[in-house]
């Protein structure tokens, strides 16, 4: 096949004309990018998508916005990483399944938090785990657990058999790694024997698949799934009532932060998931925000 | 060659138009080059160079890996151990299996096997990382918690098969180059005396191919260490230090993947991941250097033909 | 006798490695079709994820899209970068020794893992040049990528044209740039493209340069130079570690595999139609 130079030259040339069209740079941002904990993600996902089809262009949402294409991008990476991302502008609306550290807020200046919903963070086995058995964990055993400290079953209670733990966590970018970190093992670290996990949607996945495995995750997902086992803590139930009326020790504020002001685009999509996307939060089995105000 | 010197050193050599399109090819070239360049510097600046940094090398190396532990502790010792372990028992595997197939292409095939061949280790060689370690997550880690009764299997003999499958291919290929060029050589002079294919092989070929061999190696380890994706989906992403080919691991790769994201910039830890990843970019330029030098040794040329 | 033993071993190793090597490629081709070709139609190939959670059910044309215009920009940043650049090496380039030197770097720099590029590529152009995670940040580190491919598969089609070419069209008086352009480059147009295939085919397949730079979980599709895309390999990383659907990740490699092998067959009859 005799190609002629004509064609080669020819097909860089649309190449390149194809790029500088597709580099239609407006003055108006008509994206929102939000990023970051793997709990919200697919609540906000799911209200991003929902949001993209009843709205096609942001005059609809609003006359004094332009014509243009409503374009939302949503992706996880842990709660740090939202943070961290709204701090040096990856995102423009974080997710954060834990409250803002102090060197978070001074990075972070001048800034608005909003609260979607709250969940607690529940400890969770597969049904056929040995430990399954029990109701209650206590904050003691979580430490001898996750601290390395119980190797088997049996170091947790003497009459479960001698099976292995397998400890799962999630990576250190998630704010639940965190909430555990600071409100149960203190002073203690990790066992380096953990596996790490990417989110919470691969948490409950593996903890599902494994008879060894214990895991902390998010109560709503937890509680969903039908395989599972999950504890009470402290003779607490991580049950969505335990959220509102605070007596689960280990609550979080799922919110959304936003760097300075947000601007009107992300302004309307964070009312959109405040108000009608309540139900979307609902659906989800997450706590609706006017309940825990 | 030595008239194209004369002509571009001439001052009527080159028309204007030539000198124009010269000067924007070395633009290019510049460019190109400078871009590769400023990476390692990038890297390098982002490691936070200073007082610290021959300190932070070390630490690197040796320390243990609790970011959450107060003070920090950022050592990445379990992450290199991983990436060499994993390495190691994929070179084991492929390094054998590679030079076979590199002898057989280049020697013993038949033709028509040779024509399946070829377009077969081309295949093996697109696949994506993802793919293989998606593959690897749904057949290995399933198989070996079976099979070893293990609470999870995700192992370092799990990522390291799947890796050798992926080594397979360039070795094959670059070995088979070898293997080819010495068996040319030699063979109708070796032949001619009587004596059998092993022998050959075993006092000739192998003798004379054995730089491309070596070269073929470091090919091997120089994808393995930099390997990501497949070694994050199947080597378990823990911090401990695996003291068995049975156990997780956590390969500098995925370390640097997993963290990177969520890591404040010009932090200690950030300036830590970037020292592990300018080491790490430092360990594959050497090798790469060793193994053009080693071509040289077995072709003659610094490239093949 | 022993010695007869040995050859036989030898001959049976080295065939079984090489069955092996045609055993291995097909058992993985035909398990990943088995599994994904269940999922593959039309309609996965042209919608938009969907479900609950995201990816489950629906298609996934916004990966195909990305993956696609990913590569495409970063290919008109590294195709005339790399030809310009081998053309000063193997044609205006006075000293041997610099041609080695230079070509010696690339070669080095050709080898280095795709997630140290992508770790450059976050810290300078998504942070300090505050490109965003976006599609022209990852298009330059997939150029990044491409570009020492390109470079020393071009060279090496330069070089490999023979001196009868040359010297015959400078004897005829026509300067550098003519003979560049009118023989230089027709003679060695297949090598070229195929070897620009090869980087492309490598590029398209790496998730983790993209990873930090350009990859978001979901995207409706929109391809803007200002935004990040979903792409083939990333969104198969999504879906199997985020635990989504395996149904979907098997018909994802599936569509990712049988594209990269398109353009690896391209490779291979261009190859075999090289004219001297």
């Amino acid at each position: 096949m005799q190609l002629s130079l004509k064609t080669f030259f020819g097909t860089i040339l649309f190449c390149l004309i194809t790029v500088s069209g597709l580099a239609q740079e407006a003055e108006f941002n008509e994206t929102i990018r939000v990023g970051g904990s793997t709990t919200l993600l697919p609540v906000i996902a799911d209200c991003a998508s929902q949001y993209m089809e009843k709205y096609s262009t942001w005059d609809k949402v609003d006359p004094s916005l332009p014509k243009k294409q409503v374009l939302i991008f949503v992706t996880g990476g842990g709660s740090g990483f939202g943070v961290n991302s709204a701090i040096n502008g990856t995102v423009d609306i974080g997710m954060s399944s834990r409250d803002l550290k102090e060197g978070e807020k001074t990075k972070l200046g001048a800034h608005k938090e909003c609260l979607v919903s709250k969940d607690c963070v529940a400890f969770a086995v597969k049904k056929d785990n040995p430990l399954a058995t029990l109701d209650n964990l206590t904050a003691a055993d979580i430490v001898k657990i996750y601290s390395g400290e119980a190797k088997t079953y049996q170091d947790v209670r003497p009459n479960l058999p001698a099976k292995p733990i397998l400890i799962l966590m999630r990576d250190m970018a998630g704010g639940s790694t965190e909430m555990v970190q600071q409100l149960i093992l203190k002073d203690k670290t990790f066992s380096s024997q953990a596996i790490q996990v990417p989110s919470q949607g691969a948490n409950l996945k593996k903890v599902e698949g494994n008879s060894s495995a214990i895991t902390y995750i998010s109560s709503v997902l937890a509680l969903e799934s039908d395989k599972l086992k999950v504890f009470n803590f402290e003779g607490v139930e991580p049950t969505n009532e335990n959220v509102v009326n605070g007596k689960y020790p280990i609550t979080r504020p799922l919110i959304l932060v936003v760097k300075d002001k947000p601007s009107l685009t992300e302004q309307k999509f964070i009312d959109f998931i405040l108000n009608e996307g309540q139900s979307i939060v609902a659906e989800h089995g997450y706590v609706p925000v006017k309940k825990v105000r | 060659m030595k008239w194209d010197k004369d002509l571009s050193t001439r001052h009527g050599g080159l028309s204007a138009r030539d000198r124009i399109v010269r000067s924007l090819c070395l633009l290019f070239l510049v460019a190109g080059v400078g871009i590769l360049i400023l990476t390692i510097v990038y890297l390098f600046i982002e490691s936070g160079p200073g007082k610290g940094f021959p300190y932070r090398v070390l630490d690197c190396f040796t320390g243990e890996w609790q970011p959450l532990a107060t003070p920090p502790k950022l050592g990445m010792a379990h992450a290199w151990v991983s990436t060499f372990m994993i390495t190691g028992i994929a070179l084991a595997i492929s390094l054998p299996i590679g030079f076979g197939i590199g002898l057989f292409t280049s020697e013993i095939a038949p033709l028509i096997v040779r024509r399946l061949l070829t377009p077969s280790l081309e295949l093996l060689a697109g696949i994506p990382a993802v793919v293989y370690g998606f593959f690897g997550a749904v057949t290995l880690v399933r198989w070996f918690e079976k099979v070893f009764q293990l609470s999870t299997g995700e192992t370092i003999l799990g990522a390291g098969i799947v890796l050798s499958v992926m080594m397979l291919p360039f070795i094959a290929s670059t070995s088979a180059e070898a293997f080819r060029a010495v068996f040319r050589e030699y063979r109708e002079s070796v032949l001619s005396l009587g004596v059998d294919q092993l022998t050959m092989f075993r006092r000739v070929i192998l003798v004379r191919a054995f730089p491309g061999l070596i070269a073929a190696a470091a090919l091997g380890l120089a994808r393995g260490v930099g390997e990501t994706l497949a070694v994050l989906m199947l080597s378990g992403n823990t911090t401990a230090f695996p003291d068995s080919i049975l156990s997780r691991g956590q390969p500098i790769t995925a370390l640097l993947a997993t963290e990177i994201g969520e890591t404040a910039v010009d932090s200690e830890k950030y300036h830590m991941l970037f020292t592990g990843a300018l080491c790490l970019m430092l360990l594959v330029l050497l090798l790469n250097l060793a193994i053009s030098f080693l071509k040289k040794k077995v072709y003659g040329t610094l490239y093949a033909s | 006798m022993t010695f007869r033993t040995w050859n036989i071993l030898y001959y049976f190793f080295v065939w079984l490695s090489g069955l092996l090597g045609i055993a291995l490629p097909l058992g993985i081709g035909f398990y990943l079709l088995l599994n994904g070709g269940k999922i593959l139609n039309i309609a996965f190939l042209l919608d938009r994820p969907h479900g609950s959670p995201l990816g489950s059910e629906g298609g996934i044309l916004p990966a195909i899209l990305g993956s696609f215009s990913l590569t495409a920009i970063g290919l008109a940043v590294a195709l005339p970068a790399g030809i310009g650049s081998a053309v000063y090496l193997s044609e205006f380039s006075c000293s041997a020794r610099l041609k080695s030197f230079a070509r010696l770097l690339i070669e080095s720099l050709a080898g280095v893992p795709s997630i140290i590029y992508g770790l450059f590529g976050y810290a300078f152009f998504v942070l300090l040049l505050q490109m965003g995670t976006s599609l022209i940040a990852g298009s330059l580190v997939m150029a990044i990528v491409m570009y020492p491919i390109i470079l020393i598969t071009s060279q090496e089609a330069f070089d490999a044209v023979s001196r009868e070419y040359r010297e015959a069209s400078l004897s005829l008086g026509i300067d550098h740039t003519e003979w560049i352009v009118r023989v230089l480059f027709v003679k060695s147009f297949t090598r070229i493209l195929a070897g620009v295939v090869l980087a492309v085919g490598h590029a398209m397949g790496s998730a983790a340069p993209i990873l930090f730079t350009a990859a978001v979980f979901y995207s409706a599709g929109g391809i803007r130079l200002s935004q990040p895309v979903m792409t083939l390999p990333t969104h198969l990383y999504f879906l199997v570690s985020e635990g989504v659907s395996f149904e979907n990740a098997f018909g994802t490699a599936l569509v990712l595999v049988i594209g990269l092998l398109v353009f690896n067959s391209l490779a291979m009859i261009l190859r075999n139609n090289i004219k001297e």
